[in-house]
Formats: structure tokens, C-alpha cells, sequence
């Protein structure tokens, strides 16, 4: 058995699947990241309150 | 273990990554994510489409992790079986070790997600398919009785139901119709491929329909099924998630369902050049029936918006 053959071999499948774990965590980020959103809005505007007013309070 | 040139010991089996997704059972992950799929879009409380993305990922995961552990528990059966002898397991690809984490990970992870996703009645049927699957089906089910695939279908007929929960946060009786359908079709649907496969069957212990009974006594059963698969099909016609357009093509779909079954129970000839002609119909038609009956509730559901009004009324006044 050639073992440099081995090696690279099984060097070719540890670096196919960590691009497919890469893959697969970046988008389970990005679907956390948009239920979030989701789930914090729930149908309403998101609003950031950098020292600005807020347009649910101004209609108030 | 082998060692190499510079003394580093190496696992010799080294799965890639689509050696891990095959043990998935991608094709059953599919049905899974589209009954569920569409019973999230036919039920009638409105579902943000992030939530409906991420619980669908749950839904397939869990699927897939069903899967998973179903090919490291049948990893015997499978390497004597010609059909299953190219999984991932008895082609030596996979041991049954990373087999079994990757599904114990994926079965967790998957209702966790869920539960946090969508909600805990959801998250609470997914773990009860999952245990359902591995635990009374897989373990003890199929290896003792030859209506293993009755009870064990019902499995298969959870996804719509954890659908449905994921909009609905209910078990309604919509849910529990197209829990019925799935579950009567599975029986039919399988057989005809045990039937095409018998020979394979034969070489396990495993007591199927067509090595305990026969094939005369099996084909009898799908005929009988076929029948009965026909009422809860049309019953969801007069539900709330049912209509005009489904009745009627459902009538179609089950009618030739059941004339199908019923040409295969009366042919006892089968063709060494065309072997198991009928059977393959059955079977494929079977498939067709399944994907044909989910689509035209989605057809009856987004009807409302396309139909002239005058028939939306008439429909509403004939389900009075």
C-alpha cells in the first residue's frame, strides 16, 4: 500500500468535508440570524434607536 | 489503523462528506420535506417564511437523522441485501460508530431547533417521529412481524402533521387526514417494491409481507388498501384544506389507484422479458398518486386567489 497515496487520499476527504462543515454552519448563521429577525420584528418595523426619535412614539 | 510515513497513526476509514449525506437517505428526506412543506403553506394561520426555512432545515435534518440511525441499526441486513449493498456502511465507507454519532447529533440538534424555531408541539412530534422510526419501527417492528411497514409507515406520516403544528402550534383534524393518507399509502407503496424486490428479502431474516404470506396474499393486501387509502383522501375534500378541484381529482387519482392494485391482484403471469410490469406501475403510480394528491392542495389553497369569484362562491355554497 502506497502510503503517500493514502495520505493525500484521506487528505482530499478531511478537506471535502470541511468545506461542506464550513457550508453548512454558514448557513445555519445566516437562517439563526434571519428567524431572529423574524421572531424580534414579529410582523413589525425593527427600529434602532441611535439617539433618534421613534415613528411608533411620534404616532402615539 | 494504519501508520504513516512520518509515524502519525490515520484512521483507514475516512468518510467524505458525501459519504455522510448518503447516509441521509436523501429520497426519503424528500418526501418528508415536501408533505411537511405543504401542510406549513395549506394551514391556515400565515407562517413567516424565515421560520418556515429554518423549521423545514429541522424537519429534513431530523429526516435525514432518522435515516442516519436507521442504516447503522439494518447495517447487517443491508450488506447481504443487493439493493442496500452499496450503503454507506457495508461498502465500508462509514463505520457504524460515526454512523451512530452522526445520527444521535443531527436527532438532537434537529428538535432542539425546532422547538426554538417554531414551537414545542412541533419540536415534540419530530422527536416522537424519530423514536417512532428508530425504536418500535427499525428495532422491533421490522425484524418481528410481517406488517412491520404498517405501523411502521406511520413514521413517514408524521412530517405534515409537525408541518401543520409548525404553523398552526395545534393537531387539527386537517393534520390528522393527512396523517391517515400517508399513513394507508405507505403499505401499498411499499409491497409493490417488495414485491418487485422479493428475491432480495429472501436472503435476510426479515419476515415480509411476500416470504411469511406470499405474493397472492400480499397483492391481496395492496388491493385492500388501496381501497381504504381512498377515504381519507377524499375526506379532506370536505375539510377546510379540501375543495371542488381536489374532490373531484382525488375521485380520479383513487380510482385509478385502486384499479391499478386491482389489476395486480387478478395477474399471475409475469413476463421474463418484461419482469414485474405491473408491479413497477404500481409502484411508480403510487408515487405519482402521493406527489399529485399534496400538489392539488396546494392548488386548492391558492385557487381562492385565481378563480373567478362567482365559483369561489359556489364552491363555499356546496361545502355548507
Amino acid at each position: 500500500m502506497d502510503l503517500n497515496k493514502v495520505e493525500d487520499d484521506l487528505n482530499i476527504k478531511r478537506k471535502s468535508r470541511n468545506i461542506w462543515l464550513a457550508l453548512s454552519l454558514g448557513l445555519f448563521i445566516v437562517i439563526v440570524f434571519l428567524v431572529t429577525i423574524a421572531k424580534l420584528s414579529d410582523g413589525n418595523l425593527i427600529e434602532g434607536f441611535d439617539h433618534t426619535l421613534r415613528p411608533s412614539l411620534l404616532k402615539e | 489503523m494504519i501508520r504513516s510515513t512520518n509515524n502519525i497513526y490515520i484512521n483507514s476509514i475516512e468518510p467524505s462528506a458525501f459519504d455522510y449525506i448518503e447516509l441521509l437517505k436523501i429520497k426519503v428526506m424528500r418526501l418528508a420535506i415536501f408533505t411537511a412543506g405543504v401542510a406549513m403553506i395549506i394551514a391556515p394561520m400565515p407562517l413567516n417564511p424565515f421560520i418556515a426555512l429554518g423549521s423545514i432545515v429541522c424537519i429534513a435534518l431530523g429526516a435525514g437523522a432518522s435515516g442516519a440511525l436507521n442504516m447503522w441499526w439494518d447495517s447487517d441486513i443491508d450488506s447481504v441485501m443487493k439493493r442496500t449493498l452499496t450503503r454507506p456502511i457495508p461498502s465500508g465507507k462509514i463505520t457504524s460508530d460515526q454512523a451512530l454519532s452522526f445520527g444521535i447529533f443531527l436527532s438532537v440538534f434537529s428538535v432542539i431547533f425546532l422547538a426554538l424555531f417554531a414551537n414545542f408541539l412541533s419540536a415534540l412530534l419530530l422527536a416522537i417521529t424519530i423514536s417512532f422510526y428508530i425504536f418500535i419501527y427499525t428495532m422491533f417492528l421490522k425484524r418481528t412481524t410481517p406488517y412491520n411497514i404498517v405501523i411502521g409507515g406511520a413514521a413517514g406520516a408524521f412530517p405534515p402533521m409537525i408541518g401543520w403544528a409548525v404553523s398552526t402550534n395545534t393537531i387539527g383534524i386537517e393534520s390528522i387526514l393527512l396523517f391517515l393518507l400517508i399513513f394507508l399509502w405507505t403499505p401499498p407503496h411499499f409491497w409493490s417494491l417488495c414485491l418487485i424486490t422479493k428475491n432480495d428479502y429472501s436472503a435476510t431474516k426479515v419476515p415480509m409481507l411476500t416470504e411469511t404470506h406470499g405474493v397472492e396474499a400480499t397483492k391481496l393486501q395492496i388491493f385492500i388498501y388501496s381501497i381504504i387509502l381512498s377515504i381519507p383522501s377524499i375526506l379532506i375534500s370536505f375539510s377546510s384544506i379540501g375543495g371542488l378541484i381536489y374532490l373531484i381529482s382525488s375521485i380520479f387519482l383513487n380510482v385509478i389507484f385502486i384499479f391499478n392494485a386491482y389489476l395486480l391482484m387478478i395477474n399471475s403471469k409475469n413476463s421474463k422479458k418484461y419482469p414485474f410490469v405491473v408491479e413497477k406501475r404500481l409502484f411508480l403510480y403510487s408515487i405519482f398518486y402521493l406527489f399529485v394528491t399534496f400538489l392539488l392542495l396546494l392548488v386548492e389553497h391558492f385557487s381562492k386567489f385565481f378563480l373567478p369569484s362567482y365559483l369561489v362562491m359556489i364552491e363555499d355554497l356546496l361545502w355548507i
